[in-house]
């Protein structure tokens, strides 16, 4: 049992890591990597709302009748999710400024119904508590190793601090739109090359 | 049929849940975001009215009740737990909409300082009043029983006539309610 929890664990921070592996949840990806701060932020978001709902879907599994179950676990997603930007907002406000509508679009990223769909519905909860916890993590992981490169070559500091030398130009393009969708490419391609020797 | 049944049911409970619970954490984070909000917003109006106080007059705001309707925030500024001012808003209608001014006034209901927390006046323009330092500092000093009016013993800045009006009548509006506020607060 103990074997099966930590894989479940592990699996998704290397081996199916969300937004490398499945390319799922890139809307936050390329939005919110701007800043560690905010890639962290959101990774810890996404954690939260996928360790309830998984756990929650599991627990219920049972009850929900296979017919309506897609609407059930997007009940259950939304729900955390308004958790989430509620408890934001009231304990870390300025987080909630720089995320905004990126926290409600948590329930359209498909990483919390595609867990609930693939395997919170068939598995039992702490499992599913594993698997939830796993891929947030990676996601974090994911979201904050972008951020730092976004960050420090951008903007020229880390988590605000200035750690550049003075004559550093910050390349600005990595700020912006196109320059995520670059650095996302070429993390992509470091991921497969790596997965690539594996086989 | 009893299988549409079920389902009807599972979902209706989902939904009540999901409203149950999303009702109690919003009342539970209600005063917080409040808080928050204003704290970004006033707290740095607040710092900019009252010359020097020691305490938090966001946290110790006070609703007042000015009518059915109307209820307005009151920020008051202690020093050594003495309260020595308190600050709200005052509402003018420029030329892009409201124009709310935040009014420090001392205990005798003299200004001690105001200033602009939001408007819309057009940038370059409107702005020149309500970023000038001279214009804003007139209010200094008056208070209940003074006029407050363009022309009589406001000046208004050359080419923001619409703006400084505003910013007098918000000044104007803030200071006829001052005696049922202070009543109020106590």
């Amino acid at each position: 049992m103990e074997g099966r929890l930590v894989k479940e664990f592990t699996k998704g921070l290397w081996e199916e890591i969300p937004p490398f592996r499945f390319v799922l949840g890139l809307c936050p990806t390329l939005a919110c990597t701007t800043a560690v701060r905010d890639g962290i932020g959101m990774g810890l978001c996404l954690t939260f709302v996928l360790v309830c709902s998984n756990m929650l879907i599991s627990l219920l599994r049972k009850v929900i009748p296979s017919q309506v179950r897609i609407p059930c676990f997007i009940v259950v997603v939304a729900t955390f999710v308004i958790i989430v930007e509620l408890v934001t907002q009231a304990y870390f406000y300025p987080l909630y400024m720089a995320l905004g509508i990126f926290i409600p679009l948590i329930v359209v990223n498909c990483i919390p119904l595609g867990r609930a769909e693939a395997f919170a519905s068939k598995n039992a909860v702490i499992y599913s508590l594993a698997d939830g916890l796993g891929m947030g993590l990676g996601f974090t992981c994911s979201l904050t190793a972008l951020a730092i490169f976004r960050e420090i070559f951008g903007k020229g500091t880390l988590l605000y601090h200035h750690i550049m030398w003075s004559g550093f130009e910050p390349f600005a393009f990595l700020q912006k739109p196109p320059g995520a969708f670059v650095c996302l490419g070429l993390m992509l391609g470091i991921m497969n090359l790596i997965g690539s020797g594996e086989k | 049929m009893r299988n549409i049944l079920k389902l009807i049911v599972v979902l209706t409970a989902f939904c009540v849940g999901s409203a149950f619970s999303l009702a109690f954490v919003r009342q539970a984070t209600k005063e917080r975001i409040e808080y928050q909000k204003l704290k970004i917003l006033v707290a740095p109006a607040v710092k900019a009215v009252f010359p020097s106080y020691d305490n938090d007059p966001i946290l110790e705001r006070i609703k007042v009740k000015l009518t059915e309707k109307e209820i307005i925030n009151v920020f008051p500024a202690k020093k050594a737990g003495n309260l020595i001012g308190i600050a709200y808003e005052g509402i003018g209608s420029g030329h892009g909409g409201a124009v709310e001014v935040l009014i420090g006034i001392d205990l005798n209901g003299k200004i001690l300082g105001i200033k602009i927390v939001k408007h819309g006046e057009t940038p370059g323009i409107g702005t020149k009043a309500t970023e000038s330092v001279e214009f804003l500092n007139q209010f200094k000093g008056k208070g209940v029983g003074s006029k407050l009016a363009v022309g009589e013993d406001i000046e208004a800045v050359s080419g923001a006539t619409e703006t400084s009006a505003a910013i007098t009548e918000a000044v104007r509006k803030a200071i006829e309610i001052f005696p049922k506020v202070k009543q109020e607060v106590g």
